[in-house]
């Protein structure tokens, strides 16, 4: 049917965009066609970027772009007007709206709007089957014929419907045969529609514009800043003219309506959906109220609300923490055991380079990391649960009253609730707030939650220093304290430098989805692999950098020849038993082992730095941990590790924790506690709030304020607490 | 555009957008969970563009699912469920159509009467 | 020879954070490490790696 003169494998690939509501299985639907193995989460707005697939379909070749969901084309967030631009100006060959058929009316609002922009429109029904549960049914051939466009019902998570789907698309790229003219089009009423008339043809004497003239002037009218820039760049001789003329008649109208215009037009499409639902959808079943609601009901409670999701945090942390404790200790005594497998590849006692690499300065830096894998992956399980679940938009829900106070709304929420997770992602999720003032408030702040970059952190030092009934409490103390300096902080930017209403707070309220342990666990495991890339990459690199600064430079020849003319002097002596004489041997050798640490690189720049954190309580060690830590988090835990074993030459297998417990005390550990979880945010973190904000100016003063904020607390909790007595030895 | 037609505009938008609304039309936060309201005037042209988008146009009716008081809301229009913040709820002005019999609050007579 | 193995691979370690720093300043560093798969928000990195 389609002999055309050029053979279909020789065409360019043709651009499919994939718009729709946020919810309607968008997502679900662009993996089934490309194949990719993606995230599909469950609060709105969940598909951030413009991401692309190819298909291949017999002898064509589509590329998928998946768009951000929306609601309209009149963007408010970020994402919907990349949403928008792209359908507007992109010019793709074909666009599937997907609809979710268990939801018509709302959904087929942005259908509409696209039939008015003239856009090569298919509709795919998309979950079918539940709008059948609901009692729903569709008359398809009917819809497409009242929208003048291809209608295809689908079921994207079972991939059923998808050929139909690819099919429709490749008559309408090919334009052959021509899709059908809509059987009606959206009436405005006879006081409107006269004056769009002549808008309209008005601008269809350009033929730039004369394709869509009458969603041109329908968009003018709205008072739409984008179509009048638009109109600006295609006919920019008399838009002066066109502008005036608008103005003149949207004043009037919103005389005649006593609204706003936009608003009636508005109106008016819903009115002509609620017309084409009455024809097209017949309810054949009771409707009933869904399990979701039924939940909801005591989720969303005034009274049980917040108790409900302290509990799921409490449940999220706890189950971090106490499922991964055994599996932790096993990963610790494998890497033990690793350490010294590999050390006795050498002749004991002897001076080896290379092993000294290996056993402090891998297994001693990257293990150290790695053995928090377990509370990671459990972590990431959580978070998972919780988004894939649909439960992030009633926390968003839960929140909002509380966020509403520091000026935030409860969409802010849910960025700060994946910030637990890593703070990059939830930099990006700050996207789908609406205003830049509520999304800068947000990102400045999103480092205060701790990380899992931070857990490792914490869970080295936690018990190290306080007694097992103190450890959960203690845990719990640092988060909070981070939440509430988080709160203090958007607070105190809501009245100084981003004054002004916050945006108003809509969101949609998905429903309920049970995970599928087959997608919690991948999503686990991708997140989980993420953490191990970074300990094979970034961590092991910066490790072997730090074990290389601490054992160079040597110390000079004439400190060297002391301590061999000591040693040779305790061997010399005779008064000595052979238990003395080893244990000044290794008095000796540990002070060796110190001094050329503090003759190295990274002990010398450690007592550069020392100073300015000793009154932190800080000493030089803990200082060249947290200067490794900017470039990851979990540096700190590395450095540590590398420090203590490179320092140590005896062979006793002493944990890491037993040695900071035997040099530091309790309220040294919490400071530094406090001072990684306030201070500068890793490397990646600034990148991400430079490129999210636009200029490294925030970036800057956020990393500026951050560890000025971190300084003085630490300072005075150290000092506070030297000077009370609490938690030193 | 004559002169009436511009004083009669700005009478219009000042009616809804400064002075009290008018009778029979209360802010959001005074429904209950249970009742179904009609909406009436929203105070903002982002938020009430914003809303229509969302499927809550005015005049659309729509049911209280959760919510009460000076906290969010919860709503449910055209087959889908919305949560307002509570930013809202004093600028979103409904008039009360109907209550569930399971809602225990009396309704406000004179409310009701001129809604209908 | 064992320390040429050892000056090998601490200057590999250098090379890789000479690449991670520049990776960094030009943006493309984006946390996770990852190109789209396995992030919080999907397609946010390849958002990182350069928007177009």
């Amino acid at each position: 049917m389609s002999a055309v003169a050029t053979p279909p494998s020789k065409r360019a690939a043709r651009v499919v965009a994939l718009a729709g509501n946020p919810n309607s299985g968008k997502t679900t639907i662009f993996n089934a066609l490309t194949g990719a193995r993606q995230h599909v989460g469950n609060y709105p707005g969940v598909t951030v970027e413009k991401k692309e697939g190819t298909v291949k379909f017999g002898d064509d070749v589509f590329t998928v772009v998946d768009l951000p969901g929306t609601y309209s084309l009149t963007a408010f967030s970020l994402e919907e007007i990349v949403a928008g631009n792209f359908l507007i100006d992109g010019k793709p060959d074909a666009v599937v709206d997907i609809v979710d058929a268990s939801n018509p009316e709302r959904n087929l609002y942005l259908a509409v709007q696209l039939m008015e922009l003239g856009a090569p429109v298919v509709l795919a029904l998309n979950m079918s089957d539940m709008a059948r549960e609901k009692g729903l049914s569709i008359d398809t051939k009917k819809l497409s014929a009242l929208l003048g466009m291809p209608v295809v019902a689908t079921v994207g998570h079972k991939g059923r419907g998808l050929e139909e789907l690819l099919k429709a698309v490749r008559t309408i790229c090919r334009d052959d045969p021509l899709p059908p003219k809509p059987a009606r089009r959206v009436d405005y009423g006879r006081e409107i529609e006269p004056h769009l008339d002549q808008l309209a043809a008005r601008l269809a004497v350009r033929p730039a514009c004369a394709g869509h003239a009458r969603w041109l002037a329908l968009k003018l009218l709205e008072g739409d800043g984008d179509t009048a820039n638009r109109i600006r760049s295609l006919c920019p001789e008399d838009c002066g003219d066109i502008f005036r003329e608008t103005d003149k008649l949207r004043k009037h109208l919103e005389g005649v309506f006593g609204e706003e215009i936009g608003a009636v037009l508005t109106d008016r499409r819903y009115g002509f959906i609620a017309g084409a639902c009455a024809e097209v959808v017949s309810q054949t079943a009771e409707a009933r109220i869904s399990q979701s609601e039924r939940v909801d009901r005591i989720v969303l409670n005034r009274w049980l609300g917040l108790p409900i999701f302290a509990l799921l945090m409490f449940a999220t942390f706890f189950l971090t923490f106490t499922l991964g404790q055994p599996l932790m200790d096993g990963i610790e005594a494998g890497f033990g055991k690793l350490g010294e497998a590999v050390a006795a590849l050498w002749p004991a006692g002897g001076e080896s380079r290379l092993k000294s690499l290996l056993v402090d300065g891998i297994i001693g830096g990257v293990g150290g990391v790695l053995v928090f894998l377990p509370n990671i992956m459990l972590l990431f399980l959580a978070i998972a649960f919780l988004e894939d679940s649909g439960y992030m938009a009633r926390a968003a829900f839960v929140m909002d009253r509380l966020m509403h106070r520091i000026g935030l709304h409860g969409k802010s929420f849910i960025p700060l609730l994946i910030g637990f997770g890593c703070t990059v992602p939830a930099i990006m999720a700050t996207r789908t707030l609406e205003t830049r003032r509520d999304r800068l408030a947000t990102l400045l702040v999103l480092p205060l939650m701790s990380c899992s970059a931070r857990l490792p952190i914490y869970a080295l030092l936690i018990p190290a220093f306080f007694p097992p009934e103190w450890q959960g409490p203690m845990l719990w103390i640092v988060y909070a304290i981070g939440i509430a300096l988080a709160v203090a902080g958007v607070k105190l930017l809501r009245i100084t430098l981003f004054k002004g209403e916050s945006a108003p707070f809509v969101m949609e309220l998905p429903p309920y989805h049970l995970p599928t342990l087959r997608g919690l666990l991948v999503h686990m495991w991708e997140r989980s692999w993420m953490f191990l890339r970074k300990a094979g990459t970034v961590i092991l690199g910066i490790s072997i950098l730090l074990w290389a600064m601490s054992v160079w430079p040597k110390p000079g020849p004439e400190t060297m020849a002391k301590f061999e003319r000591d040693r040779s002097a305790i061997e010399a002596r005779k008064d000595l038993s052979g238990e003395d004489r080893r244990a000044a041997l290794e008095k000796l050798e540990h002070e060796q082992g110190e001094a050329e640490l503090e003759q190295s690189l990274i002990g010398r720049i450690g007592r550069g730095v020392a100073p300015a954190l000793a009154p932190l309580g800080f000493d030089w060690k803990i200082s060249t941990s947290l200067l490794g830590a900017l470039a990851a988090k979990e540096i700190f835990v590395a450095q540590m590790g590398i420090v203590y074993s490179v320092g140590q030459a005896d062979e006793e297998s002493q944990s890491l924790r037993e040695k900071l417990r035997e040099n530091y005390s309790p309220l040294q550990g919490f400071c530094v506690m406090l001072f990684c979880l306030i201070s500068m945010p890793c490397m990646a973190t600034l990148t991400v709030v430079w490129r999210e904000s636009g200029s490294w100016k925030w970036a800057l003063f956020q990393a500026g304020a951050l560890t000025a904020l971190a300084y003085t607390l630490t300072l005075a909790v150290f000092q506070a607490g030297s000077f009370l007595g609490w938690g030193t030895r | 555009m004559n002169f009436q037609d511009k004083a009669k505009t700005k009478e219009l938008s000042a009616a809804c957008v400064r002075s009290a609304p008018p009778p029979g039309v209360v802010p959001l936060a005074m429904a209950a969970v249970g009742e179904t309201c009609e909406l009436a005037m929203v105070r903002g042209a982002n938020l009430r563009q914003r809303l229509a988008d969302m499927g809550l146009g005015l005049g659309s009716r729509f049911r209280v699912e959760a919510g009460e008081g000076k906290g969010p809301m919860v709503i449910s229009v055209r087959g889908s469920r919305l949560i307002l913040g509570c930013g809202m709820i004093h600028k979103i002005f409904i008039r009360l159509t109907s209550r569930d019999s399971k809602s225990g609050r009396p309704a406000a007579s004179q409310q009701k009467g001129s809604a209908s | 020879m064992e320390n040429i193995m050892v000056m090998a691979i601490v200057a590999g370690a250098l090379v890789f954070a000479g690449r991670l720093f520049y990776r960094t300043l030009t943006g493309k560093n984006n946390g996770c490490g990852c190109k789209m798969k396995s992030c919080f928000v999907p397609g946010a990195c390849r958002g990182a790696n350069g928007r177009k």
